[in-house]
């Protein structure tokens, strides 16, 4: 089983993708079982509130290289984008986790072992974090770790 | 029982769960854990008082969201099978 990290920012607001995390091929389940959310943004009270949402059509974001936390591992299988999202197609209602954070804080979510996200072995299969909404925009910083 | 977790959530009174499916830490503090839907996958944070009814499913041994569509077993590896073959359309 090999993992990979895969970080990205963009702005808090309302129905924005701040990261996500899609199947380039067909070929293995992903499986997302750390994700840390915080904001480099000037400390200030916002409030945000994200959820996990599956797709289907990855879109067009600013990409990031997944880093292999083995360096003898090949490149992953999944693409990591960031930022401001085109072409995107989100399912409506797959959430598969809801949170809100105060900007100040950091969340970290660690799944048990075979409680992961799971993305399933579909080309741009996806699950994207999402800024439901926000009383501000700050800066959202998010890490992804995963294992294929 | 005494409470297990730092309080942080205000009002929010999470629920140690006997087999969490995660764990979520604000600033490093374990403040509440997470459980899995066995048929979905949806991960949600049980709650003292929510009003949210659940379920259990005796075939795979693990909780369910309450969802109508996951009374029913139909194991989320199964779904995600069914999924990858175009047989379902969609994911919850």
């Amino acid at each position: 089983m090999r993992k990979y990290s895969g970080s990205g920012v963009a702005a808090a607001g309302l129905n924005l993708t701040i990261v996500q995390a899609s199947q380039t091929g067909a070929t293995v389940r992903t499986r997302i079982y750390d994700i840390i959310v915080g904001s480099d943004s000037s400390p200030a009270d916002q409030a945000t509130k994200f959820a996990l949402q599956r797709g289907t059509v990855a879109g067009t974001g600013s990409s990031f290289t997944p880093v292999a936390l083995d360096p003898a591992d090949p490149a992953s299988l999944v693409t990591f984008q960031q930022g401001t999202f085109t072409g995107q197609t989100l399912t409506a209602n797959a959430y598969t986790l809801f949170f809100a954070v105060n900007q100040r804080a950091t969340f970290r979510w660690v799944a048990a072992p075979d409680s992961e996200l799971v993305l399933p072995a579909t080309t741009a299969a996806l699950i994207a974090l999402q800024s439901l909404s926000s009383t501000g925009t700050p800066n959202i910083d998010s890490t992804f770790l995963w294992q294929e | 029982m005494s409470d297990p977790f730092v309080k942080v959530l205000g009002d929010i009174d999470p629920i140690a769960a006997r087999h969490p499916s995660g764990a979520i830490m604000i600033d490093g503090m374990h403040v509440a854990d997470t459980m899995t839907c066995k048929h979905c996958g949806h991960t949600w944070i049980p709650v003292k008082g929510s009003g949210k009814v659940r379920g259990w499913c005796m075939k795979c041994n693990g909780p369910t969201c309450g969802h109508p569509a996951c009374d029913e077993c139909k194991p989320f590896e199964q779904q995600l099978t069914e999924y990858e073959k175009g047989v379902l359309k969609s994911l919850r």
